[in-house]
């Protein structure tokens, strides 16, 4: 079916071209969104691109009912966000495991410096602790300057639920930030 | 609102947090990635493809199965003795189907004439019993055949009376007890 060149990166060559076409346009157009949201949940570039990685090879599997591109972008989305939320769920589970043997200090990236790093551990914690349909919306109003009606065509979700949800998200992740804030 | 101030700043930080780009190799591991997907996507059809057929197969052994078994493994019932059907015609029979076309002349069989009554066996002398038999005749016609002397009157035999004893089983045991 589609066969990808090995020695080339850049592009692909198959025999399908017009298929391997919109895929490498959808993975040039879609790429960064999918890696983002991802980084959105995990904050580790590597688990990040793991995860994006898995989506499009999701996403390359049912790309013949995904050709439109909205579609693609929040079918993307929304398995990014999936395989992200899964994979750093067993993380936390795994890192509560080994400190109780191994107490180790919460990762910083280098992305965390160009906000202080305070700050940064503290604005995940708060976002952490929002419900997953809060979160969500939260992340992808951050992402690309997204507007309340893009990230309801990414969610399929009516603009007044987005809206809403916003208000929600805001209002907890205010008073996390605070309870953080006075807990110091 | 009053938290409208603290979660502006949190979001703006949070826009510069996920403004991040992929790594540089992050496409091509993703095509690298998709490839691999794409050949284990064929040999999965292919697997897919063999494993249809092998049902399909079965199936179809399944579904036949039965029918060559009936040629192979089942016992060949006892021939039953044959029946002869034989049409009798009857004339004053009323036909019960009534057909436009012109109906065959039926085979009539011939109707099976009653046997004639057994005669009686032959009796077969031997020659010398047939001779006897003439020579006996003959004699007879000449009267010449001497009857045999009568045999003496016999006396009857005398019987004496039987006289038996009353049985006494049943009343000595009705003494001894």
């Amino acid at each position: 079916m589609n066969e990808w060149a090995g020695g080339f990166p850049g592009t692909l060559v198959s025999d399908d071209t017009a298929f391997d076409v919109e895929f490498e346009e959808r993975l040039r157009d879609s790429g960064t969104l999918a890696f983002r949201v991802a980084y959105g949940v995990l904050r580790q570039r590597e688990d990040a691109e793991d995860v994006a990685q898995e989506a499009f090879a999701r996403a390359f599997r049912h790309f013949p009912r995904l050709r439109d591109r909205e579609r693609f972008r929040a079918w993307l989305v929304r398995t990014s966000w999936r395989l992200a939320i899964d994979r750093w769920r067993s993380d936390r589970r795994r890192v509560a495991r080994e400190q109780v043997v191994h107490p180790a200090a919460p990762p910083v990236s280098s992305e965390d410096l160009v906000v202080s790093t305070e700050r940064a551990a503290h604005l995940w914690r708060a976002i952490d602790a929002l419900p997953d349909k809060l979160r969500i919306v939260v992340v992808l109003s951050a992402i690309e300057g997204h507007d309340v009606r893009e990230v309801a065509a990414l969610m399929r979700l009516p603009e007044g639920t987005v809206k809403s949800r916003l208000f929600l998200a805001r209002k907890g992740l205010a008073e996390k930030l605070r309870c953080l804030s006075n807990s110091q | 609102m009053s938290f409208e101030q603290p979660v502006s700043a949190a979001e703006a930080d949070l826009e510069r947090l996920l403004a991040i780009e992929p790594s540089a190799g992050f496409r091509a591991r993703v095509r690298e990635r998709v490839a691999a997907e794409s050949m284990r996507g064929q040999r999965w059809s292919w697997t897919l493809v063999l494993v249809r057929a092998g049902a399909l197969v079965t199936v179809v052994v399944a579904l036949l199965m039965p029918i060559l078994s009936l040629d192979v493994d089942r016992p060949t019932p006892p021939s039953a003795p044959p029946v002869f059907l034989t049409a009798v015609h009857r004339p004053d029979a009323v036909p019960l189907v009534v057909r436009s076309e012109p109906i065959p002349a039926p085979r009539i069989a011939r109707r099976r004439t009653a046997s004639p009554a057994p005669r009686e066996p032959e009796v077969v002398w031997d020659a010398r019993g047939a001779y006897a038999i003439a020579r006996l005749v003959d004699l007879a016609h000449e009267g010449t055949i001497v009857s045999a002397p009568s045999a003496p009157e016999r006396t009857p035999l005398a019987v004496q009376p039987l006289s038996v004893s009353p049985v006494t089983v049943f009343s000595q045991m009705l003494q001894q007890d």
